[in-house]
């Protein structure tokens, strides 16, 4: 545990950022607005799995089954019920809240073992939101949900740009507190963990309910944001998969390797949407290969390495975070 | 009812082959191969342009596809997966399936992404009648062909002086390595058995069901259910579990197919849960 001006330092400077990055719509057009939504949405998705895959050190690999419940929550609040999203959003946390509770038995696993037992968990999910009528669309008959289009992505653009905000800040609390430092020496070793006093199943459990809710805050923005939501658009496996790709791309377990992972990757995939439609794959594929292979510890631990310049001085505040991550 | 178990045997050896693989290199590496599915429509994939567009005979066509999977396994082992997977085990899970990705975007640009089905009929008998039940006569060379390579590759490893140095390196790496067991070559050796398992599997099963690039995911995820099904370390588990999992699959998309996924999973997780040793496991088993 850091003192509480260390966090309260860090908070400031995160909304400093978020307020620079305020400004962006004022000279950006409605594309790159747009981009900047999906961005923020990776991020924030990257973050949320950080915490429970990266500092705690159980790879789900079934949450992007949370991103889906919370953007069917919102669909079927709205579409169904016709709350305004400001109602949708809350829903969408407190269902998945408790949904995520489900998923503690799974703890007893660990590693390769826990990953597909949420990976199975998470195809189930899917399979059953496919097959239930009241689930899958307004009519019964259809296959998905159509959400009125009626606030701009100026709109979009702040309210996630907040929840983003929010969630950082939330993961920056988090790591300056007890639970920060119960789910890192659960990550380094479990037996000792709890001999040293450690609750390991409560922890686990909070920082699981913790990461699992953030997906549903941004799954719930997300589905009026698209307008039209199928199991194909929300629960593609993608999702998680990209979770876990940023994360390590940028740098698991540290604050900046999701932000850092999110930004670079969505720009290199709409670049690579853009101009090599046909090899879009491929050069995903190939970078997430390439960086793993050549740098485990992903973009930030270049810049760890060098030490002194101005390289290093830049990101000073990633080598920090990344020391305190990892003791 | 007896059509359902007899073609869920016959599905069932096609699995076993595809997950023997998963659980050598899991054993042996220590590692969760995403890419692993990619061996088995790379098996089918070739077998087939081989077959209709090489000229070849089929059998030889087989054996060409099986042989270049298992180099492509190697090759990639030695290229990527080599140099981190005994620092981070569970980083290969990523960097193999980025692999994946690589893998089927560039089998997809030279083979083609549609699927493919090699239509071979056995001259003469092209169906064989059990009881009430139906059978194509290449299935049952399949299941011929599928089961005998699993022998030869249990003897392989059970009698050989190589097959003791990849138990032996499963085992323990640092005895083995003491006893002057080549280890980085054993695990090269390794990743090539399994691509020439897997790959056969995808040959054999071009011959009887539909294969495309896209699919590959769907056997990584198969051949790890059966291995969990069957228990880790227990080869004749995997053989049990595969046979095991491809009756259960059929007899879960016939009287349940909408849900028939989510059955199969939630079976799943329940094993994981009560009996995580597998159904065949040798007792308790570490868990990484």
């Amino acid at each position: 545990m850091l003192p509480r001006s260390i966090l309260g330092q860090k908070l400031a400077w995160l909304t400093l950022a978020g307020a620079l990055v305020a400004c962006f719509p004022l000279m950006a057009d409605a594309y790159w607005t747009r981009l900047a939504v999906f961005m923020f949405v990776n991020i924030g998705l990257a973050s949320a799995w950080n915490i429970i895959g990266g500092i705690a050190g159980y790879p789900s690999f079934g949450h992007g089954v949370f991103f889906g419940v919370g953007a069917y929550v919102s669909a079927i609040a709205i579409a169904r019920y016709g709350a305004p999203l400001a109602v949708a959003i809350p829903v969408a946390a407190v269902v998945v809240s408790v949904f995520a509770l489900l998923f503690a038995p799974l703890f007893r696993q660990r590693g390769f073992f826990f990953a597909l037992s949420t990976l199975a968990a998470a195809l189930a999910v899917e399979t059953i939101v496919r097959a239930v009528p009241w689930l899958r669309g307004l009519g019964g008959t259809e296959h998905g949900w159509n959400l009125p289009n009626d606030l701009s992505v100026h709109f979009y653009f702040y309210a996630t740009l907040v929840a983003l905000l929010l969630c950082l800040a939330n993961i920056l609390w988090l790591l300056h507190s007890k639970l920060g430092l119960a789910l890192r020496a659960i990550h380094k070793d479990e037996v000792v963990a709890a001999a040293a006093g450690v609750h390991c199943a409560k922890a686990k459990t909070q920082a699981f309910v913790i990461s699992a809710v953030w997906p549903a805050v941004f799954g719930a923005l997300y589905a009026p944001f698209l307008v039209y939501i199928s199991p194909e658009a929300v629960f593609d496996l993608k999702f998680t998969l990209n979770m876990i790709v940023f994360t390590v791309f940028g740098g698991i377990g540290t604050f900046l390797g999701p932000i850092v992972g999110g930004v670079a990757l969505t720009l290199i995939d709409q670049l690579a949407w853009t101009h090599f439609l046909d090899w879009h794959s491929l050069i995903y594929g190939a970078l997430v290969v390439l960086i793993i292979t050549f740098r485990p510890g992903g973009v930030l631990s270049w810049f760890e390495t060098r030490g002194s310049g101005e390289g290093a001085r830049a990101v000073q505040p990633a080598a920090g975070e990344a020391a305190e991550v990892r003791p | 009812m007896a059509d359902l178990v007899i073609y869920g045997l016959l599905s069932g050896a096609i699995f076993a082959m595809a997950a023997f693989g998963f659980a050598l290199v899991l054993g042996v590496l220590g590692v969760v191969n995403m890419a692993h599915g990619l061996y088995v429509v790379m098996g089918g994939g070739l077998t087939h342009v081989l077959a209709t567009q090489g000229g070849l005979p089929v059998p030889l066509a087989m054996l060409v596809a099986t042989l270049a999977t298992g180099v492509f396994a190697a090759a990639m082992h030695k290229a990527f997966v080599e140099r981190i997977f005994k620092k981070n085990p569970l980083m290969v899970l990523v960097q193999t399936f980025g692999l994946s990705i690589v893998g089927v975007k560039l089998l997809e640009k030279t083979v083609g992404a549609g699927e493919r089905l090699l239509r071979v009929d056995v001259p003469g008998y092209p169906i064989v009648e059990i009881g009430p039940v139906i059978i194509p006569t290449i299935e049952l060379v399949v299941f011929g062909t599928a089961v005998l390579s699993m022998v030869v590759l249990l003897l392989l490893l059970d009698r050989t002086d190589f097959g003791r140095s990849i138990r032996a390196c499963r085992d323990n790496p640092r005895s083995a390595s003491i006893l002057q067991v080549n280890v980085d070559w054993v695990y090269t050796w390794t990743m090539f058995i399994c691509g020439i398992c897997t790959g056969l599997a995808g040959a054999l099963l071009v011959g009887t069901k539909p294969l495309a690039p896209y699919m590959h995911l769907q056997w990584t995820v198969d051949a790890f259910l059966v291995v969990i099904i069957g228990g880790l370390g227990s080869i004749p588990g995997v053989l049990a579990g595969a046979f095991l999992y491809g009756i259960a699959n059929y007899f879960a998309f016939y009287y349940f197919p909408s849900i028939a996924p989510a059955l199969i999973f939630g079976a799943l997780i329940l094993l994981l849960l009560l009996r995580p040793q597998g159904l065949f496991g040798l007792g308790a088993v570490e868990r990484k």
